[in-house]
């Protein structure tokens, strides 16, 4: 289990380390002004310096980006498991969900600060809106491509609408939610950054958004890339976190496949 | 040979129609004799699954009756071509699933669901994932769904079509067994005749276009032992379906 694990990270670690050895090879040829581009090793010093205000600040976001996430997840289901238990309702909502979708959340940021406030609930609510769409059209799909057959089983057995839903249909669209749950956990941090940026104020409590926004203000462009990376390490988290909550829940699933 | 049982299903003159005009059956009569094993044979298209289906209340005529023996419809169980076993349950938990629906409690679903598997020689298999086990003992756990709720009527939809002669017979011999310890009614569909010769003390014969029944015989074998596929007497029998088939190919050739 451990050695193939390694074996899996082996590769990308190689990769970002030679990224990593030409950026700063490159910058030493080109000289670029500290503004523009900082070394590597720029950056490095300026997480290590500012780290007590930066991992604090990361863990707001991840923290936002995790309640919308949650949020968006159970709304998800749930809403996909209406529109999948009605074809009227479908019919009518689908199109409607598609068309939110399309609006950007960049557009609607400033009306999340006017209806949740300055904040840390309008983080939350932009990372909902954002990872919400994928869980549901994830659940939909998943639960339409029921197998009739086991749907026909379930009605000879003369199972009750709920019975339907929790013994069969949630289980078989399981691969399909975790999938979208997946993408929407990488979403929820652009979300819950993008909520920062319009809705956050700095302060003593200020999440990663706000500090990037503050850094470039002074200037700090090292600062800036070691936030950018610290927020990319949090989503990165929460979507390795639910991976890996996926893959428990559908051990089964690949038991039986194999 | 013992008087002939009361029959549990009456099927009087039924026709069915589907939505886009297919005559699926056509003034089909039979009746199916209680504690017996009746098979439906015929070609594909021979309305025979829609027969079946009716019996167990998925479908309904839209001309004639299906008429029951008391009036209520017998608890009936069904097992399909495919063996429709959930993925992510174990074997044991499949089995028990039609007692989960009906709210029978935890423990004693358990022990029923185990007391079956190893009547259809899975006890060892309980645990497993239906992905672990061959198509013949996939098909043995969809008939042990099936029997879990003790049915008085078995509906079977050729439950062994989609597996290998050999299995296939030693399936149809479990079958036999499991019939003579439970004495419930059978009625299966099958497209084999040599199966259907074997399993059915009556064999219905059925043609297509549209469906209707073209015949009946009542195999009269002393027992129903493997040798017995070697008799003449079973040749016999299955040379008489063979002609019944036939015919009504040739009937229907001639109408056209």
């Amino acid at each position: 289990m451990i050695a193939r694990l390694l074996r899996a990270a082996l590769p990308p670690a190689i990769v970002v380390i030679a990224l990593v050895a030409a950026w700063d090879i490159a910058v030493r040829l080109m000289q670029p002004s500290e503004y523009l581009v900082p070394a590597p090793l720029a950056v490095a010093r300026a997480f290590l310096e500012q780290r007590a205000e930066l991992v604090p600040a990361a863990l707001r976001t991840a923290g936002s980006a995790a309640a919308g996430f949650a949020i968006a997840a159970a709304a998800g289901v749930l809403a996909g498991s209406v529109l999948a238990a009605s074809r009227f309702l479908m019919r009518g909502l689908y199109p409607l969900a598609t068309l939110l979708q399309m609006v950007p959340l960049v557009a609607i940021a400033p009306i999340l600060v006017i209806w949740c406030g300055y904040g840390p609930r309008t983080s939350v609510a932009s990372a909902a809106i954002v990872s919400v769409f994928p869980v549901l059209a994830a659940t939909l799909d998943g639960m339409r491509s029921t197998d009739p057959g086991l749907a026909e089983l379930f009605g000879v057995c003369r199972a009750s609408r709920l019975q339907r839903w929790w013994k069969l249909e949630l289980p078989w669209a399981l691969p399909s939610i975790v999938t979208g749950l997946r993408i929407a956990a990488g979403l929820s941090v652009i979300g819950a950054i993008v909520g920062e940026f319009v809705g956050a104020f700095a302060g003593d409590a200020s999440p990663i958004g706000i500090i990037i926004l503050s850094a470039m203000r002074e200037n700090r462009t090292d600062l800036v890339f070691a936030s950018v990376a610290l927020a990319a390490a949090a989503g990165f988290a929460l979507f390795g976190l639910v991976s890996l909550l996926g893959w428990a829940l559908l051990r089964r699933w690949h038991a039986s496949a194999g | 040979m013992a008087a002939p049982a009361p029959p549990l299903i009456e099927v009087t003159d039924v026709g069915r129609t589907f939505a886009d005009g297919t005559r699926a059956l056509a003034g089909a009569s039979l009746m199916v004799p209680a504690g017996a094993i009746t098979a439906l044979v015929g070609p594909s298209g021979c309305g025979k699954t829609t027969l079946l289906r009716m019996m167990g209340g998925l479908d309904a005529p839209t001309s004639g009756a299906v008429r029951f023996a008391g009036g209520a419809r017998p608890r009936a169980a069904f097992a399909f071509q495919e063996p429709r076993l959930l993925p992510w349950r174990s074997v044991v938990s499949n089995v028990a699933l039609p007692l989960e629906l009906a709210g029978v409690p935890r423990g004693e679903r358990r022990a029923r669901a185990e007391r079956i598997l190893d009547r259809v020689q899975l006890a060892g298999a309980g645990r497993k994932l239906p992905g672990q086990l061959s198509g013949g003992m996939r098909m043995r756990a969809s008939i042990a769904r099936a029997l879990v709720t003790e049915p008085e009527l078995l509906l079977l939809d050729e439950p062994f079509g989609a597996l290998d002669e050999i299995t296939r017979q030693a399936l149809d011999d479990l079958l036999l067994a499991l019939w003579g310890e439970f004495g419930m009614t059978v009625v299966v569909v099958t497209h084999s005749i040599v199966e259907a010769a074997y399993l059915g003390r009556q064999v219905v014969v059925m043609a297509p276009a549209p469906g209707r029944v073209v015949g009946c015989i009542k195999p009269g074998f002393a027992s129903r032992t493997p040798a017995l596929r070697a008799t003449p007497e079973f040749a016999a029998s299955t040379a008489s379906l063979l002609q019944m088939l036939a015919q009504s190919m040739v009937r229907e050739k001639g109408a056209a």
